[in-house]
């Protein structure tokens, strides 16, 4: 037979790690709703990686402008594909609306905080 | 066996969880919470007394949870050391609340962006109460972990209150550590089972002595540096002056007083019961020399109170964890008497602190002056405390400081020499560090020349009413007073010492004598 206390206790570490998670999760989203980026402003390292990616130039191989244009290429196909007959258009025009004030929300709280 | 007073034992931690009901239950009427959490205090503080006069005279206070036995189910003990423990940290918790009571519903919105966060403000420290309590009175590894996980969900609440940008980057490397050392401890815990078969102490007393030591020693550190960065000791220290000094004044009080201490304690407790060993002893004697040096160090050249503070909170867990690593019973008796008054003498400091911000509207030394002038009652508490931190004769810290040294110095061997040099090294400096903030803050010319205008720089100036100023006062006066009751407490702390080392009694106690090895 089984032990039961093995079941007790990671059943319990579970449930507390699980609380855990969603309070990180919270703070991160607090964190991003606040400050509007994800850089850390005192580390040099994560202020570079991020100077490189507004440069576009983050080594060999397609550059992650391309990617996340191909990533994004990619959505509208599918998209367009599962909406042909329900709206194809609709669905499209709402996507990069979002989109949109998304990028004019992030920039704004950039601008803010200079 | 369940002993007389045992049935009290639960009520230690069932009572504030109640009370976190109720005060949660009632969101928005200030004058339940507030009755409510001062009577579960209150209770909790004469529970607690009448605990330490029963273990102190019928031995350690067994609870078995359930009816279970050691070996299937959860078993909760109040010894000395854990009475003594619950009375110093419900007396700063109650000192605390009354301190933020005093401060009125205005306390926090003075943040840019606080404005509704009062109502979780008393349901989250009765549970770091019930929290912190679980982890004293607990007799079971696991259930010592449930107690960290209860009293780490309310602090991180209660670091994060309101929620502004500056409380979220503090909280996030808070909430980092805490979780990374929690796991740590967790995977111990986990390998403890697989290796003895039990989380329960006192059969692991038994038990650890019999598995393979290369087994044991990896369970001996893996605990152990769980403990460690609970506790801030060098070289885990860096995350607690980067996150405590943003949190409001009565929330970094209590943080200050109460979480470090409970790695102490679980430290004192595995050292102790667990593994009475000498194993890590130099280890823990290096690590001891390192955070006192490295935590003063970093004290002295401190602009802002607060974190001034911090690094001397960090410092002197070092000297906690000097008597520890003695492994000697006047070693780890002066260490229990440390933890007691480091934890009155810290929380006052932050409070006075706090009241400061208040009149000064700032912590930031360069930018404040004169108040000795200004206000010369904030003078008076901040200085008291301050001395005592020294470990100016005649207060509580000179003789706990006395008592390591005399300690370290029965000991004999060289490292334990240079630790008695380093404690008194670390003292002077820690003198130094508190006389050149009292001296920049209270008697330097106001740097801005705001001369005799009332409030400086959007302090309350006159708003500092007897609400805030009388519980500082009373935890000053319980610091003093502490002094008065030395010699009883001294006897209290060396007989839990005395328990400590000899283990019988613990093992007795929860395992029925003549069990026990």
């Amino acid at each position: 037979m089984a032990d039961p206390v093995p079941q007790a206790l990671v059943l319990t570490a579970i449930v507390i790690t699980l609380g855990m998670t969603a309070f990180v999760l919270a703070l991160a989203h607090r964190g991003r709703q606040l400050s509007g980026v994800d850089l850390v402003d005192d580390d040099t390292e994560s202020a570079r990686i991020h100077a490189r990616a507004e440069a576009d130039d983050l080594g060999p191989g397609p550059s992650a402008r391309e990617t996340s244009d191909e990533i994004e290429a990619e959505g509208h196909r599918t998209e367009s594909s599962h909406h042909d007959e329900t709206g194809a258009e609709h669905a499209h025009d709402e996507f990069v609306e979002d989109e949109d004030r998304h990028h004019g929300h992030g920039h704004d709280k950039r601008g803010e905080r200079r | 066996m369940t002993t007389t007073w045992a049935w009290m034992v639960p009520l230690l931690v069932v009572l504030p969880l109640i009370g976190a009901g109720i005060t949660l239950a009632a969101t928005g009427r200030t004058g339940v919470q507030r009755v409510v959490s001062m009577t579960v205090l209150a209770a909790m503080l004469v529970l607690a007394g009448w605990l330490l006069w029963a273990a102190d005279t019928q031995g350690p206070q067994v609870m078995l949870v359930g009816g279970w036995m050691p070996w299937e189910g959860i078993v909760l003990v109040v010894d000395r050391l854990a009475a003594l423990m619950v009375i110093v940290s419900t007396t700063v918790t109650m000192g605390v609340l009354a301190y933020s009571v005093g401060q009125g519903a205005s306390s926090f919105d003075d943040e840019s962006d606080g404005h509704s966060p009062l109502p979780v403000f008393h349901p989250s420290i009765l549970v770091l109460a019930a929290g912190v309590t679980t982890t004293f009175v607990s007799g079971d590894l696991f259930h010592l972990y449930v107690g960290f996980e209860m009293l780490l969900a309310a602090s991180f609440v209660l670091l994060t209150l309101g929620g502004t940008l500056e409380r979220v980057r503090a909280g996030t490397t808070y909430v980092l550590v805490s979780l990374l050392s929690s796991m740590i401890f967790l995977t111990a815990i986990a390998l403890v089972y697989a290796a003895a078969g039990t989380v329960n102490l006192a059969l692991l007393a038994q038990r650890l002595g019999e598995i393979q030591p290369g087994t044991a020693a990896l369970l001996h550190v893996m605990l152990l540096i769980g403990f460690a960065v609970k506790a801030a000791v060098f070289p885990m220290s860096g995350w607690l002056p980067d996150s405590y000094p943003t949190a409001p004044a009565p929330v970094t009080a209590v943080f200050a007083g109460l979480l470090t201490k409970v790695g102490v304690y679980a430290m004192i407790r595995t050292q102790t019961l667990l593994f009475p060993q000498t194993r890590f002893d130099d280890l823990l004697l290096w690590a001891a020399l390192l955070t006192m040096v490295v935590g003063i160090l970093g004290a002295i050249v401190q602009d802002d109170i607060k974190r001034m503070l911090s690094y001397t909170l960090v410092s002197h867990i070092g000297y906690m964890l000097f008597g520890i690593a003695l492994g000697s019973t006047i070693g780890l008796a002066a260490a229990i008497f440390y933890v007691a008054h480091h934890i009155l003498v810290q929380t006052t400091l932050f409070l006075v602190t706090g009241l400061v911000e208040r009149v000064g509207g700032s912590t930031d030394t360069a930018r404040l002056g004169d108040l000795a002038r200004i206000s010369p009652i904030v003078g008076v508490l901040f200085f008291v405390p301050a001395m005592n931190l020294a470990g100016i004769p005649p207060f509580t810290g000179f003789l706990g400081k006395v008592g390591l040294i005399q300690a370290g110095v029965d000991d004999g061997r060289w490292l334990a020499w240079a630790l008695v040099v380093a404690s008194v090294v670390t003292s002077l400096l820690t003198l130094y560090a508190v006389a050149r903030v009292w001296g920049r803050a209270f008697w330097s010319e106001n740097p801005e020349g705001i001369t005799g205008s009332g409030p400086l720089r959007g302090g309350h100036h006159g708003a500092l009413g007897l609400g805030v100023l009388l519980p500082t006062g009373a935890l000053v006066a319980v610091g003093v007073g502490l002094v008065v009751v030395a010699g009883p407490l001294y006897d209290v702390t060396t007989r839990a010492a005395v328990d400590l080392m000899l283990r019988t009694p613990y093992l007795d106690a929860v395992l029925g004598p003549g069990v026990s090895p």
